[in-house]
């Protein structure tokens, strides 16, 4: 009988290490998913943005550095984004928010531009997904937290060293994103 | 839960409507172990001691699991805004609003949602008065919860409400119980959550579309012609109809980056495969730690029970029922 008791005891533990072995893919899996939710908009963003340059080449004849930057800050966004490098993307990310807020600000100067109401509605929407972008980084990285607190956390820290559950990187953009805009500039750009 | 204080034969407290699946189940399990433990009492064998222990032993260890998978599933589950809310299980916060319909509660309360429970007084055994459950009926009209920036339209059927009190009203020997969620209430709500906007994006639907676009401009011939048929020959030749192609590829173009602008219908529903839909009025976190509390009191109560049985393995006495003694007297007659 002992013998049976301990046979049970030890289910119950091998029960409960299952127990967290699970929950460490649900929060692993839950970070890919918010990666996903990202992903979605970053793709969809990537589409937009030569349409913008395009409707903005037909009325911007010298503004070509302007629309180059913004078409490689895009190049470097695709490229972090393909091959999940969250570093590199934050970075992209940063130059492209840059670049784009020094598009919008040089379109203050082609009134005709603006009065196109294709471009207005691109501009709108690129806006939109720039701003879903944002609010989903926070979710991410929200899942991140949850993760990494999670593998750090006794005793999941045992299963998670020895099946390789690994922190995950959040997601931060670069500084020009965070940092003031400075329209003033911008404008003599 | 009326029913467990029912059976028990206790009177009912005035309970708040809280997360009905977890009241459920675990009232369940606490009765299948009364019921498996004054089986083992009044059959008084040390054979069916241990069985019962055992029995007990695995339902605490279903209720450990099932509690544990329902707090891992809302405690993995960041808030979000509705707007950056992922598809899937998601949970979001935001103020309820009235979507098709207001909703009246039976006593004329006007809210998004209400849960009635009637209850009539009836007497007790033994003399005394209890409240008998006649009835429990609820609203399953959608309501919303918006945020700063969205609404999501929430499905209330199958969720667990968390709502913290109760209206009481009496008239006569009925009673009815009251939960409402009424407009502006603070709510957080854990679902399956799902996003519905305009599908132009696909390059197949776009195809389709100028394709529509295009059958549309040649039923009207005249229209098409007046647009199109710049050499005037009342004919519309090659270089003439890829002029009207790029213009309808152009008018699609436009209407998928304003559909793309249309708002999202975002809704919450219950998940189907078995993770909480909760609709809570109050802090989450609660949820969350009454989950677990309950969740290790049953794996505690299993391994105690565990021990119970061997417990019963190493003392069957303590666990025989004592047979009355039969008293022989001298004259050979006994009792």
């Amino acid at each position: 009988m002992p013998l049976v008791i301990f046979l049970c005891l030890l289910v119950v533990v091998l029960l409960y290490l299952v127990s967290v072995y699970n929950n460490l893919v649900a929060l692993k899996h839950g970070v890919a998913r918010a990666w996903a939710n990202i992903d979605v908009l970053l793709k969809q963003r990537h589409d937009e943005l030569p349409k913008l340059v395009e409707a903005c080449k037909q009325y911007m004849k010298f503004e070509t550095e302007t629309l180059e930057k913004v078409m490689q800050a895009r190049a470097g966004v695709a490229t972090a984004r393909e091959a999940k490098n969250i570093p590199a993307l934050g970075a992209a990310e940063g130059r492209l928010r840059a670049g784009l807020s020094a598009l919008f600000a040089t379109v203050e100067a082609y009134p005709e531009l603006r009065a196109n109401d294709h471009f207005t509605h691109l501009v709108a929407r690129i806006t939109e997904l720039e701003d879903g972008i944002a609010d989903r980084r926070e979710v991410y990285n929200e899942a991140v937290n949850l993760n990494n607190v999670r593998i750090d956390q006794f005793p999941d820290v045992i299963v998670a060293r020895n099946f390789g559950f690994r922190a995950a990187l959040s997601l931060e953009f670069a500084e020009p994103e965070k940092a003031d805009v400075d329209m003033a500039q911008a404008f003599r750009d | 839960m009326h029913w467990l204080y029912e059976l028990l034969d206790l009177p009912l407290p005035d309970v708040v409507l809280t997360d009905r699946r977890l009241w459920q189940f675990n009232g369940l399990a606490i009765a299948a172990q009364l019921l498996l433990l004054v089986t083992a009492l009044m059959l008084g064998r040390p054979g069916l001691w241990q069985a019962a222990f055992a029995a007990c032993a695995l339902i605490s260890l279903a209720a450990w699991r099932h509690n544990l998978g329902r707090k891992q599933a809302l405690a993995n589950t960041p808030v979000t805004s509705i707007a950056a809310a992922a598809q899937g299980y998601a949970a979001i916060e935001g103020r309820a609003r009235v979507y098709l319909d207001r909703q009246y509660t039976p006593t004329g309360i006007e809210c998004v949602w209400y849960r009635c429970r009637h209850m009539r007084r009836s007497a007790a055994r033994g003399g005394g008065e209890r409240w008998q459950h006649v009835s429990t009926w609820q609203s399953e009209t959608p309501f919303l919860i918006a945020d700063a920036r969205s609404e999501c339209v929430i499905a209330p059927a199958g969720a667990d409400f968390d709502l913290p009190a109760c209206e009481v009203h009496h008239r006569g020997e009925d009673r009815f119980e009251e939960w409402a969620i009424l407009e502006r209430t603070q709510l957080y709500a854990a679902g399956d959550f799902s996003s519905r906007r305009a599908d132009l994006h696909t390059p197949r639907a776009i195809r389709s579309a100028v394709s529509d676009r295009l059958q549309d401009w040649k039923a009207d011939r005249s229209a098409l012609l007046e647009r199109f048929d710049r050499d005037g020959n009342g004919e519309i030749d090659l270089d003439e109809w890829e002029a009207a192609r790029s213009a309808a590829s152009q008018e699609v173009e436009a209407e998928r980056v304003r559909a793309g602008m249309a708002p999202v219908t975002h809704s919450l529903s219950c998940p189907p495969d078995g993770r909480p839909f909760v609709i809570s009025a109050r802090n989450p976190a609660r949820l969350v730690r009454r989950h677990r509390w309950l969740a290790w009191s049953n794996l505690l109560a299993a391994v105690l029970l565990l021990h119970a049985v061997l417990w019963v393995h190493r003392h069957p006495d303590r666990f025989t029922r004592v047979q009355p003694a039969t008293i022989e007297w001298q004259d050979g007659s006994s009792e």
